[in-house]
């Protein structure tokens, strides 16, 4: 008869099999990851890097949950209105993956203390919020996955102290809006930030440095801008 | 020259296509193009175009290409 030690140690070692020959999961358990923002983009990176089993997940964001969030913000449902957003995503990705450990911090991405961590990762929805978290990352010597999305289109990039700034790709601060977004681009621009992620820490594939990657799913194409 | 102009996220909206060649006087800059396509399509006016020739990221005062791509900056999340 198996103990329940037994059965969390087939569990463990089943959870990861359909991924064991692309990454090294080792590297992913021992990986501290920044989530910044975890509405539309950072909902769904966060689900995809606790599936992976990224080892620490550090989820920051300001906002509580609204009923304009529900078309995209994965981790979300009609019961969580009003509740803090990294609360009850904290809350939904430990029954994802209960081996993740999620530190949930609840602020603006500059004025909270945040923990160390290996990368960061953009779920955010504006881009003085991303110049901060850029900043932020520079001064600690670590990457930054710069991820965008609006209507069909996305983009994606990795920038660290070797790369081209976000300044240089963003010449412009554009007015905030209501963006429209739909959850299925949502996902593929999320998908692709997660994967530089999970690539840059198992040291595996050829990263988006000094490449800007475009989806435009109106069209049905990608571009590859270098930068 | 004759320009092929590809069009990204909402400016294929703005625009109706995905393409279309444009006529230019020659030694055009890529400023000439988007001063082009403003006069063109109105709703572009309002826009910040970044674009790209032969798929490297360049800027207004930069020389064209037989192909250049339009796209805006976006920032959602």
């Amino acid at each position: 008869m198996l103990t329940p030690y037994s059965n969390l140690m087939i569990s463990n070692t089943n959870r990861y099999a359909r991924q064991r020959d692309l990454v090294d999961q080792n590297l992913l358990k021992k990986s501290r990851v920044l989530i910044a923002g975890v509405g539309g983009l950072g909902g769904h990176i966060a689900q995809e890097l606790a599936m992976a089993g990224v080892g620490t997940l550090i989820l920051v964001d300001k906002d509580r949950v609204d009923e304009t969030n529900l078309n995209r913000q994965v981790l979300y449902t009609s019961d969580d209105i009003a509740k803090w957003k990294v609360d009850v995503a904290a809350e939904k990705l430990r029954k994802i993956n209960p081996e993740v450990q999620i530190v949930s911090v609840r602020g603006e991405i500059d004025s909270v203390t945040l923990p160390e961590f290996d990368i960061a990762v953009d779920g955010l929805d504006n881009i003085d919020s991303r110049f901060k978290l850029e900043k932020i990352c520079r001064d600690r010597d670590v990457p930054y996955i710069f991820g965008a999305v609006e209507g069909f289109m996305g983009m994606v990039s990795f920038l660290d102290n070797t790369t081209i700034s976000l300044e240089k790709i963003i010449k412009r601060r554009l007015q905030l809006t209501e963006v429209q977004v739909l959850s299925a681009t949502v996902a593929v621009v999320a998908g692709m930030e997660a994967l530089e992620a999970i690539k840059y820490i198992c040291k595996k594939g050829i990263l988006l440095k000094n490449r800007l990657m475009i989806y435009d799913g109106y069209s049905g194409k990608f571009m590859e801008v270098r930068l | 020259m004759k320009v092929k102009v590809h069009y990204f996220g909402r400016f294929v909206e703005i625009t109706g296509k995905t393409y279309e060649i444009i006529e230019l006087d020659d030694g055009a800059l890529v400023r000439d193009v988007v001063e082009y396509l403003k006069k063109k399509y109105p709703l572009l006016q309002k826009e910040h175009i970044e674009t790209s020739v032969n798929g490297k990221y360049v800027s207004e005062n930069d020389p064209l290409g037989s192909e250049i791509s339009v796209f805006p900056i976006i920032s959602g999340g």
